[in-house]
């Protein structure tokens, strides 16, 4: 059974020098992370910003880094704040989207299957622009990072019940929209 | 218990988190590993990177600061005395000024054997004050060494010891007081002996009857 060193070692361990720590902690954590600001940011150059600024931000951090809590909270704690800093920097933020799932690579399946997993992508796609920004988040947080409702509630600043209500607003309206269904909140 | 489960069922939904897992496949562009990876190199890089970071300054400091040391050791340090004034002490300063008299002459004509000491004589600690007094104490016996072969000093502790006169003393002094035709004869060379001490010269006579001692022995002395 491999052993696997938690996350707050592995940047104890790169806070006293050791790059490798860091590597195996940004392999585990890096493509949730974008995903989760690509999906806000809606934009790849801004979420590429948006990733490195967090990611900065993270390396900057390591010599006063104390694990306190999970180093996931805290990764997507930072990220979370600069994602609104980069709303607030960006007022045309929203207005455009050049994340199509048609241009998402493929895993070479059929052309059948392609079809269908590429309109599976517009309507997820579509329902996840169309929550509000809040809503959105929390779902991210909880699918991408794996946060349970209260570490998204530490994330994001709220309360637990609201983020349990927003978390079941979201998965609502996602739901609907995979079964192509409309449906309010 | 319901309530519970249907909250569970809203908030976690199975199909809606396979059919998001099973889309979102996009990865991180390997340009921004890149980046971020060397920039995680850079800010950590080893222990001692961080400290060349500071050597430099420190090494300035460090040469600074010992050149200030040896600055202010030098600064501190007693000067060096010229070459042929070695400092004596009180006991040892007759024999060495003795010594020095065979050679007085040629080192009285040069000035530079003086200045230095009265260089050393002024503004300096209360315990260099003494080495250079006793400089310019043996530079005034040198001085008068220079003026004639007889030498007394009666002011203090540097007494000169008088050499006794060799053999050929009459022949080795360059100056003398009486002239061939009294010293020919003792009676005549009394006289002037006599003369001399009547004048007040006092050395010079003792000068004389020194060579007049060894010139006629003892009995024939009135």
């Amino acid at each position: 059974m491999e052993h696997r060193p938690e996350d707050s070692a592995l940047m104890l361990r790169y806070r006293d020098g050791d790059v490798a720590a860091f590597e195996t902690l940004y392999q585990r954590h890096k493509d949730p992370l974008f995903r989760y600001l690509l999906r806000h940011c809606r934009q790849r150059a801004a979420a590429e910003d948006v990733f490195q600024e967090v990611w900065g931000k993270i390396i900057k951090s390591r010599d006063n880094y104390r694990p306190t809590a999970k180093f996931t909270t805290f990764l997507f704690h930072v990220a979370h704040n600069c994602f609104i800093d980069y709303i607030r920097r960006n007022k045309r933020y929203g207005t455009t989207a050049d994340v199509e799932p048609d241009s998402w690579p493929d895993d070479g399946d059929c052309p059948e299957t392609l079809v269908e997993k590429s309109l599976a992508r517009r309507r997820l796609n579509a329902a996840l622009s169309a929550l509000p920004d809040e809503q959105r988040d929390v779902f991210l947080l909880h699918e991408e990072a794996g946060l349970s409702l209260d570490e998204i509630a530490s994330v994001t600043d709220c309360k637990r019940e609201t983020v349990k209500s927003r978390l079941r607003y979201a998965v609502g309206k996602l739901r609907a929209a995979l079964d192509d269904t409309p449906e309010t909140a | 218990m319901s309530d519970k489960r249907n909250n569970r069922d809203e908030t976690v939904d199975p199909r809606v988190s396979a059919a998001y897992r099973e889309l979102a496949d996009e990865r991180t562009p390997g340009h921004l590993d890149h980046a971020v990876l060397n920039a995680a190199r850079g800010a950590a890089g080893p222990k001692w990177a961080r400290a060349v970071a500071w050597l430099r300054p420190a090494a300035w400091v460090a040469t600074i600061g010992v050149c200030l040391a040896i600055v202010i050791e030098i600064a501190l340090l007693p000067e060096q005395e010229p070459a042929g004034l070695t400092p004596v002490s009180e006991d040892a300063l007759p024999a060495t000024a003795t010594k020095r008299r065979e050679t007085a002459a040629p080192q009285a004509a040069e000035p530079a054997a003086a200045r230095p000491a009265q260089k050393l004589s002024r503004g300096m600690p209360e315990e260099r004050q003494g080495r250079a007094d006793e400089a310019e104490a043996l530079n005034r016996i040198q001085d008068l060494d220079a003026q004639g072969p007889v030498v007394k000093d009666e002011t203090g502790p540097l007494l000169l010891q008088s050499a006794p006169a060799p053999a050929s003393a009459r022949d080795l002094a360059t100056e003398r007081y009486c002239d061939e035709s009294q010293t020919a004869d003792p009676n005549a060379w009394l006289a002037c002996i006599l003369e001399l001490e009547r004048q007040g010269l006092l050395d010079a006579a003792r000068l004389e009857r020194d060579l007049l001692t060894r010139a006629f022995p003892p009995p024939e002395l009135p």
